[in-house]
């Protein structure tokens, strides 16, 4: 991690592997057996409780009957799966559900590879257009859904307004509502949101290439290309993978995007597993039957990606963590992954190395020519693709900008306005009479600062001490958090739906709250307990001489110095949950209570009648332009805690 | 009818006061009856005391201030009930009642658009349990049939709308059109010429929003039918295929619809164009409630005509779509709910929402007392031919669901009526 190479190799041993030799059935020793408990034991409750018995409910309602009035009818046996795979919907779902995964996360890797590599080179403003990509990335995928929508329209939609001018088409196109066009609107919006953090992974891989190499290479004569294959890809191939992996594994449970834009248009023409799952359960068939058993085959492909990344990953005992090491040996892979996955990649290598060469020999000639012009223009021309891309990402968010200042009429111009004739800032102002914003906000608020306080308490004192000890479970504890954070909740929605709906949490702040903060308290974990191995024992020691015990020490001693990673633990788990959007769809939906989070609210006004887009897109910008501030002052660390250590 | 709703947002929702007790308590607090003495119903009658939760649904902006000020009185008259009152606008309506039911958070009275599922699964009390004969025999007959399930009175009807061709007149002069039409063939002439002429011709909206309303009138114009006589499913017979299969093809082959019929909804789609002048015809309701909601602002001149049907044997019809009441099962409520029901429906307060709301009553008296007024009359004079939705199925919950979310696709380019209307039949016949 990063904090990690900065401290010395001069990290003992733990301190408490050697009393346990000792250890035998005094109570003294029962209870320093126990000692684990105490630390991990608010974690392990609460990843048991939100998280488990979830997934286990899902399987048990998988074969129950239940009635669409929520009566529990029995036993059904293979009922539900019968009826799912008679679902005349279900081989389209399918087939969407893999064009959408292979298609989103390939061509993001693609666009992120060339992308990446033009983000490590050193040109004036890269840090903006570094930080451009943030806001795609750190926004609300609802709140980004719902201005895509808007850019889709038909009569007063923004993109036709760009094509008309530019005459590429000549009559306004219904991008998402008509059947053939929909499907491919979406794929573009998962591709923009999906491309930053991919971006980051592989800078991030791209920064730990030690320079040297490439000085050798130059020095052998190669030219760029040849240096990018021999050297650069090669290199790159583990933080490659992990973004493969985990992209797959967001982009197969991606759900807001395909809610917003197209969930209330008639039929499945791009319903993914995932979506069409939570139509079974909660709007089509309100059959939580059939939808717990396509949880359950949807649970299980994600098992298979987990178990790849999870393999991929190597747990260090504490201690060994600070020692600072070559980042490809860091990534040590389980010999099996790594012969699958180097196989693949050196025939990926050697197919694209020769291609690449024939390409470029007829054009080596004009490439030197191109090469004596570039030197002079280098200094114009990165910053010039900087502010493209820069512009790329962030024209989206201008649009809203500028939308959320139109009146109805102004909206709703055919064709649309690029800029508003008279702003109406009074919008700022109306907002909250239009919408129940107020109550919004204050939900978010409350969940989300409930939620983070939660996940910091539980995961501090977790994540200090796996850092610090090594414990019988220790290892088995960091891979249960590892695949808790590859589990996004709206995996085990149905399961989750049940359980609150049995203990009486429908609406209730507790019952969202230990659920956001179960779901985020990977993260959490992670990040801190990778910079709390960073910090020399040799501290602490000096206040155990001095007579503190160990809770003492971390309070006092541990956590100012891990200040870093617990800010950005708290800030990441904040704007994940401020961001939450399907558990708040579904268990904290409660309108007529005033129960409803800003995400949540601002769905609920789009579609069913004239989107009022201009104040949903006020709305949405108070919910944005905080997240990005916030986002952007942690964003150097946030790699290493998505990635769980894997990159870097 | 569904439901009606301002073309702007809600209105404003102050902010919730947050206390942390608050934040600790879940939702569904009524559901206990804790803090309620619990009387037997036999003393209850005498003098009910105790508090109810009713919920009841927007129909505009008028119906919370209607709503407030009736339960006020109600509270004056009955000072030991105490009501507790939800108004709550359609859409949010639609998504939370399942939950509602689903979490057995019941409310004692539930305003909604249908009630078959509920009563088939014992959550309901018989209709005559929760109001006095006097109130019984006011409700107009065929109101009352479609609320029977088995002999017994579940739905206690509440407001009607009912439906009918509207069409722009000055869209109609411009392509030299003198009457409105009455045939499916005269249907497609004056929409190609309206097209002509520059306008949508017939804005068609299947899109979910209200897909069962208007396949229903394109349905029974043909003379099919959601259940036959003897009470079997017809969903995918072939004079239904043969309608769809029509519908499929004014938006594709005579190309005189909106563009993406089956995405298209009603309120925010087609009225919203035909009050722009853009949409030469669509469905409309010819009540007051269209002209002060949909129509508020607009300077088109409209009127409206009966359904056009695919021949003229077919009995001239409409459409009428009933909102109801019922009374969930809460033990040691029923007489609360039996005095506050009789209190609504006193002739002057039940008067004051069917005015308020511009709808069509559901008692005789309230009709009389309208057959005069201007825009209702038109209405009322409809009801009789009026078919409804075959609300005593308790599989209609579903059918309406899977209709609203399915339906639409049929009018895709290419796409397969018919396979559309199977799997419809085939939800419907398996009940899920």
């Amino acid at each position: 991690m990063t904090a990690g190479q900065k401290v010395g190799a001069a990290v003992a041993a733990p301190a408490v592997a050697a009393p346990r030799a000792h250890v035998g059935r005094s109570p003294r020793a029962v209870l320093r057996r126990l000692t684990p408990l105490w630390w991990l034991g608010p974690s392990l409750v609460l990843i048991a409780t939100v998280i488990v018995y979830p997934a286990v409910k899902m399987v048990i309602t998988a074969f129950q009957k239940i009635s669409s009035i929520g009566i529990d009818q029995g036993f059904t046996g293979l009922n539900n799966f019968r009826n799912l795979f008679t679902e005349p919907a279900l081989p389209h779902v399918l087939w969407n559900t893999l064009v959408w995964v292979v298609v989103v996360v390939g061509v993001t890797v693609l666009v992120s590879l060339p992308l990446a590599q033009f983000l490590n080179k050193k040109f004036v403003g890269r840090r903006l257009v570094r930080w451009s990509l943030i806001v795609p990335w750190a926004a609300s995928l609802v709140m980004t859904a719902t201005l895509w929508r808007y850019i889709y329209e038909g009569s007063y939609g923004m993109l036709n307004r760009l094509l008309l001018d530019l005459g590429i088409i000549h009559s306004p196109v219904y991008w998402y509502e008509s059947p053939s066009t929909a499907f491919w609107c979406l794929v573009f919006v998962g591709i923009v949101v999906s491309v930053p953090f991919t971006t980051y992974v592989l800078l991030a891989g791209l920064q730990a290439v030690p320079a040297d190499l490439y000085e050798a290479a130059a020095v052998d004569g190669c030219t760029t290309w040849q240096s990018y294959w021999r050297v650069t890809f090669p290199l790159l191939r583990p933080a490659l993978m992990v973004a493969l992996v985990l992209n797959t594994i967001y982009v197969f449970n991606s759900f807001p995007i395909i809610w917003v834009i197209t969930g209330k248009i008639p039929g499945n023409a791009t319903d993914t597993t995932i979506t069409f799952m939570y139509k079974v359960a909660f709007t089509y068939r309100l059959d939580p039957g059939e939808a717990a058993a396509l949880g359950i085959l949807n649970v299980a492909f994600l098992l298979v990606l987990v178990g790849f990344y999870v393999r991929r990953t190597r747990i260090s005992a504490p201690g060994e963590v600070g020692v600072p090491v070559r980042p490809k040996r860091r990534l040590t892979l389980v010999a099996g992954a790594r012969d699958v996955a180097g196989a693949a990649f050196a025939a990926l290598a050697s197919v694209l190395a020769p291609l690449g060469r024939a390409v470029a020999a007829p054009l080596r000639r004009p490439a030197r020519v191109f090469a004596r012009g570039w030197r002079p223009a280098r200094p114009y021309t990165l910053p010039a693709i900087g502010a493209l891309v820069a512009a790329f990402f962030l024209v989206p968010y201008v649009v809203m900008l500028l939308s959320s200042l139109k009146s109805n009429i102004q909206l709703f111009h055919s064709p649309a306005l690029y800029f508003p004739p008279t702003p109406q800032w009074g919008n700022f102002a109306s907002v909250w009479s239009q919408i129940p914003l107020a109550s919004y906000l204050v939900n978010s608020l409350v969940i989300a600062g409930c939620s983070t306080l939660l996940v910091l308490l539980i995961a501090l004192p977790a994540a200090y001490f796996t850092a610090r000890h090594e414990f019988r479970g220790r290892r088995a504890f960091l891979y249960l958090i590892l695949v808790t954070q590859m589990f996004a909740p709206v995996a085990l929605v149905v399961g989750i739906y049940q359980e609150v709906n049995g203990v009486n949490g429908m609406n209730s702040y507790w019952a969202i709250i230990l659920i956001d903060a179960g779901f985020n308290l990977a993260f959490a974990t992670w990040i801190m307990n990778g910079y709390l191995a960073s910090i020399p024992v040799d501290v602490e020691e000096a206040a155990r001489v001095d007579g503190a015990g160990a809770f003492k020490t971390m309070t006092r001693v541990v956590l100012p110095l891990a200040r870093p990673a617990i800010v950005t633990a708290v800030i990441f788990t904040f704007i994940q949950v401020w961001n939450e959007f399907v558990v708040a769809e579904t268990i904290f939906n409660d309108p007529t209570s005033n129960r409803e989070t800003l995400t949540v609210g601002i769905n609920a006004f789009v579609g069913l009648y004239q989107t009022q887009y201009n104040y949903l897109f006020v709305a949405s910008l108070i919910g944005i332009v905080p997240v990005v501030v916030l986002f952007a002052a942690i964003e150097r660390y946030l790699v290493g805690g998505l990635t769980a250590g894997s990159v870097k | 009818m569904r439901y009606l709703k301002r073309h702007s947002m809600l209105a404003a929702t102050g902010v919730s006061a947050l206390s942390l007790s608050m934040a600790l308590t879940a939702w569904g607090g009524t559901t206990s009856n804790a803090n309620r003495p619990s009387s037997s119903p036999n003393l209850a009658a005498a003098s009910p005391s105790g508090s109810i939760k009713v919920v009841m649904a927007q129909y505009s902006s008028l119906t919370k201030p209607y709503w407030t000020s009736l339960v006020k009185a109600f509270e004056q008259k009955y000072p030991k009930i105490h009501v507790n009152l939800q108004v709550i606008d359609w859409n949010t309506l639609l998504q939370q009642v399942p939950t509602m039911i689903q979490t057995h958070s019941y409310p004692d009275i539930l305003n909604f658009n249908n009630y078959s599922t509920y009563a088939k699964a014992g959550l309901l009390f018989p209709a005559k349990q929760v109001f006095s004969p006097q109130v019984e025999s006011d409700f107009i007959p065929s109101f009352v049939k479609s609320d029977t399930i088995g002999g017994t009175q579940y739905g206690i009807p509440w407001i009607a709308s009912v439906r009918a061709l509207g069409y722009n007149k000055a869209a109609f002069a411009k392509a030299g059109i003198k009457a409105p039409p009455s045939t499916w063939s005269q249907f497609v002439a004056d929409a190609q010429k309206l097209t002509k002429a520059g306008y949508e011709g017939y804005c068609l909206p299947l899109g979910s929003e209200e897909a069962q309303a208007e396949w229903s009138l394109w349905m029974w114009s043909n003379g099919g039918a959601w259940v036959n006589g003897a009470g079997k499913w017809t969903i995918n017979s072939a004079k239904n295929v043969q309608t769809l299969t029509f519908l499929n093809k004014l938006a594709n082959q005579y190309k005189v619809t909106e563009p993406n019929p089956g995405a298209t909804n009603r309120t925010s789609g087609c009225w919203a164009d035909f009050a722009s002048g853009k949409a030469a015809m669509t469905e409309i309701m010819p009540l007051g409630t269209f002209q002060t909601s949909s129509m508020k602002g607009s300077n088109v001149k409209w009127a409206s005509a009966p359904w056009p049907r695919a021949n003229l044997s077919i009995p001239k019809f409409t459409l009428g779509v009933q909102d109801v009441l019922m009374a969930f099962k809460r033990p040691g409520d029923q007489a609360m709910d039996k005095a506050f029901l009789d209190f609504v429906y006193q002739k002057d307060n039940y008067l004051k929402f069917v005015k308020d709301e511009g709808f069509l009553p559901a008692t005789k008296s309230a009709s009389a007392a309208l057959s005069n007024d201007p825009v209702d009359s038109t209405g009322i004079k409809l009801l009789p031919s009026a078919k409804f939705y075959p609300l005593t199925e308790a599989a209609w919950t579903s059918v309406q669901a899977a209709v609203q979310s399915q339906l639409g696709t049929a009018v895709n380019p290419g796409a397969s009526p018919k396979q559309v209307l199977d799997t419809l039949q085939q939800d419907a016949v398996s009940g899920r």
